[in-house]
């Protein structure tokens, strides 16, 4: 049994490892920290792979929420002015769309998504999931009130929602006034 | 005590765009977390705002880690089961595995070996999602627990987390892991093949979902192009005395039978063996006198549609 174990998250690892490093790199921007993350991250997946099967989204959306929470948690810890984070707190939502947006869209499609935000909309986005900031953070670097930053995220979420949930009509939309790049 | 202060709805959905994105202070995700556990509302705004959070990770530039990462994580993943299997970190692990999704109705809350409050080290790892069936019924149990257990760090710092896990096993459970943790072991191990099998790119996965009969089921099937399908079903109720779950193919013809489900005490049913064919559009789970019958007796208590895995 064991063997058949480690062989099941060999897959997953071969599956998932590129992505998850890439998110805790981006993050951490620390090779070694990412790399710790990561196993880590794949760790917790074996040992919670049983209450995965109550079918919460993909696990391809598991694995990034492990590994994300993870690398937020570690460059926060290394900032002597953030708050620490909770020891014992759960990742971030994984919430269980796959069915409706699906892995389908490739890395162009997103990128176009996140292109339908306005500026300071993506920047806050941004801010937050690829540096890690927390609101205050985010207030503070922006020069924007906190309830400003807030409605800024908020509107980008559900932005980017309807550009990846209609990604044809995004492609009308957008494309043909793009001007330049 | 500051810190398990209450929030009110209104303030919960005014922080659910940044407490999806992880933007929040420690202790504004815990008052968020703890709305979320104890709250009776659903408060989908934070399945709609998240739903778009694990798609950020695709616009970054993909980065291969070194490949001795992978033999470290083997190794890892190697050690953590030659532990499990001498010390009591496997009653933390089979319980775990135990408990997929227990019927909330059926059992004392404080068995639940994924409520938040319990402090499990693994509910590090447990991914929450409100606005699901799953997390309506985490809502139900969480509070109770909390009562009856506290909070670990609180109350229970020198008591390990295996150490709590077990003593609520064993004053609550019956089953398992005292009876025949060899078949418990061997269940985790099917459950994580199911899970395994659903992320291939080829397979077709089915969301199973509860009808009327069976409000609390959910589960998914997975076929494979080739190899053994999987139907894990949870939140599954006792099969009434004299009758059994059957597992269904649906397609175009008349449904075939896939074979008799046996729930467990936990409400957890796993199905292997499963074949997939041309014309399968779905899969379904109905209650049939015991032995089986050779076609679907009307209500079907939980169906899923097949769907090409991206």
């Amino acid at each position: 049994v064991a063997e058949g174990d480690a062989a099941a998250l060999a897959t997953l690892y071969d599956r998932y490892s590129t992505l998850a490093y890439a998110v805790s790199l981006k993050i951490t921007r620390d090779a070694t920290l990412a790399q710790d993350i990561v196993q880590e991250a794949f760790l917790g997946v074996w040992r919670n792979a049983g209450r995965y099967a109550a079918g919460r989204g993909s696990v391809r959306t598991w694995v990034l929420a492990i590994a994300h929470h993870r690398a937020i948690d570690a460059i926060r810890r290394r900032r002597p002015t953030s708050e620490l984070p909770e020891g014992d707190a759960p990742p971030l939502v994984v919430p269980d769309i796959w069915h409706e947006v699906s892995g389908r869209l490739d890395r162009e499609e997103i990128r176009q998504a996140l292109e339908t935000l306005s500026p300071p909309q993506r920047e806050a986005i941004e801010l937050a999931y690829y540096s890690g900031l927390t609101q205050q953070e985010i207030a503070e670097k922006t020069a924007t009130p906190l309830g400003t930053v807030k409605s800024r995220v908020r509107l980008g979420l559900l932005a980017m929602r309807r550009a990846l949930e209609q990604p044809m009509a995004m492609t009308s939309d957008g494309t043909p006034t793009e001007m330049g790049t | 005590m500051s810190t398990y202060d209450t929030i009110t709805c209104d303030i919960a959905m005014d922080l659910a765009p940044l407490y999806v994105l992880g933007a929040l202070e420690a202790q504004e995700a815990a008052q968020v977390r703890r709305h979320l556990a104890t709250c009776k509302q659903t408060h989908d705004e934070f399945a709609e705002l998240g739903g778009v959070v694990p798609y950020l990770a695709d616009a970054i530039e993909p980065v291969e880690p070194p490949a001795e990462l992978k033999q470290r994580v083997l190794a890892a993943v190697r050690a953590d089961i030659r532990a499990a299997t001498r010390d009591d970190r496997a009653a933390e692990r089979l319980v775990s595995s135990l408990g997929v999704a227990p019927t909330p109705r059926a059992l004392p809350p404080a068995r639940r070996p994924d409520a938040p409050a319990l402090g499990l080290t693994t509910d590090l790892d447990e991914p929450h999602v409100p606005g699901t069936q799953q997390s309506a019924s985490t809502s139900a149990t969480a509070p109770a627990a909390s009562g009856s257990t506290g909070f670990r760090s609180m109350w229970q710092p020198a008591m390990t987390a295996a150490a709590v896990v077990l003593a609520v096993t064993l004053g609550a459970l019956n089953f398992g892991l005292q009876r025949d943790a060899s078949a418990a072991r061997e269940r985790a191990a099917l459950l994580r093949d199911a899970v395994v099998a659903s992320t291939a790119a080829d397979a077709s996965v089915a969301r199973i979902a509860g009808s009327e009969q069976a409000p609390s089921a959910s589960g998914f099937a997975v076929l494979p192009p080739s190899g053994p399908g999987y139907l894990v079903i949870s939140g599954l109720a006792p099969a009434p005395s004299g009758k059994t779950y059957q597992a269904w193919y649906l397609g175009a013809d008349a449904p075939r039978s896939a074979g008799l489900v046996q729930v467990e005490p936990d409400g957890l049913a796993v199905l292997t063996g499963l074949t997939t064919a041309a014309d399968l559009k779905g899969m379904g789970l109905t209650v049939e006198t015991a032995g089986g019958a050779l076609q679907p007796t009307m209500p079907i208590v939980a169906a899923g549609e097949l769907a090409p895995r991206a």
